[in-house]
């Protein structure tokens, strides 16, 4: 006997639930207002030491919103030049953000010209370490410099090997770095 | 049973209310390029001097093939011209990497020099057939057009009367700015042999 009521019972019970639900829903008439400010983006590009003022760059600038920046390097063959500090990625917001990642254009293709090419990302608040690399010479080029606190700043130090009887043919252009920001 | 509906009436509310709650998702990038350039834009060129040198197309690779040494006094010879051709100050040192050949142990005395007007640095000195010095200090190389923009990479050697061999030396140079350590090149294609 139970058993036979109980569709019954939970049909009701679905019914009421779907009439309440419907009554809630429409009895909203909500007139509000939102204000949508934009934010300044939380991590940027800033010019690193040796981005400017030396032989081995020229070129260096940053958009206003610090989310691009371009700069012409100088290597040099049959030598390896070291940029110690040529750029940083700096949180400026006042939350942390959940992970940063940079990845770049591949020079697997430039092998026998460009033997390394990479970029250290260091944080330098004590104590001093590396937080990730970044190799151009890999096919897909990728370093995950994982959650950046507020205000933190890591200091990418970069180096450039190519080798002998480079040219501009020989070696791409341009390299493009792109940052990925999670919050 | 009748005290369960306003149970389930309650959950459903709430599982509607926390579906109507917006969930944002943001993911913002940012871009950078680096540009190369050629090498025709090494800050320091060489120029060979003595005819046993051979420098390379970007004027970063040095070969100094069969250079004499003296028997009773060591011999002198002017290498190489390392030029400054920026408009900045820069610093330069000579660096060994490595030594190889049957000779080396008849270097009585061999080593590079930089020489720029009465100035002389002994950069890498072999002694003995022993690595006496391995890295030089480091030289101003003036900007193009100034005192002492060029500097001079001079052979000095001395051997000994057994029959002659070769020893060869590997070695770098190193550029870095005139007031601090970085950026830097080290060019790292550069060799002498002696015959001594």
């Amino acid at each position: 006997m139970v058993l036979r009521r109980a569709p019954l019972v939970l049909g009701a019970i679905v019914l009421v639930a779907s009439a309440a639900i419907a009554a809630v829903l429409l009895s909203y008439t909500n007139s509000s207002t939102v204000t949508v400010t934009l934010k300044a983006p939380p991590v940027i590009w800033t010019a690193g030491p040796d981005s400017s003022g030396n032989v081995f760059v020229s070129g260096m600038a940053i958009s206003s919103n610090a989310t691009y920046f371009s700069i012409t390097l100088k290597p040099v063959p049959e030598a390896n030049v070291t940029w110690s500090n040529l750029t940083t990625v700096k949180n400026q917001d006042s939350s942390s953000v959940t992970d940063v990642t940079v990845t770049g254009t591949s020079l697997a293709a430039y092998t026998a010209y460009t033997t390394v090419a990479r970029l250290e990302f260091y944080d330098y608040a004590a104590p001093s370490t590396i937080v990730a690399t970044l190799d151009l010479t890999q096919a897909s080029p990728s370093a995950d410099l994982g959650a950046l606190t507020a205000g933190q700043q890591l200091f990418a130090k970069a180096y450039m090997k190519v080798a002998s009887g480079t040219g501009q043919q020989n070696i791409p252009a341009s390299i493009t770095l792109s940052l990925t920001v999670t919050p | 049973m009748r005290s369960s509906l306003p149970a389930l009436l309650t959950l459903i509310l709430i599982a509607g209310l926390t579906h109507a709650t917006p969930t944002l998702s943001l993911s913002t990038s940012s871009t950078a390029t680096l540009a190369l350039l050629s090498g025709a834009t090494a800050p320091i060129q060489l120029t060979a001097i003595a005819p046993s040198v051979t420098i390379g197309a970007n004027a970063t690779q040095l070969a100094a093939s069969a250079v004499s040494a003296g028997i009773a006094v060591p011999t002198s010879t002017n290498l190489t011209a390392a030029a400054d051709t920026t408009a900045s100050d820069l610093r330069i040192r000579l660096s060994h990497i490595s030594t190889s050949g049957t000779g080396v142990s008849e270097c009585v005395s061999c080593k590079l020099q930089l020489v720029c007007g009465g100035t002389t640095s002994d950069q890498i000195v072999i002694t003995l057939g022993a690595v006496a010095n391995a890295t030089g200090s480091y030289q101003t190389a003036g900007a193009a057009g100034t005192n002492c923009a060029t500097w001079y990479i001079w052979s000095v050697a001395q051997g000994t009367l057994v029959a002659d061999k070769t020893a060869t030396l590997n070695f770098d140079l190193d550029v870095q700015p005139s007031g601090s350590s970085f950026p830097n090149a080290t060019y790292v294609s550069l060799s002498v042999s002696w015959t001594v």
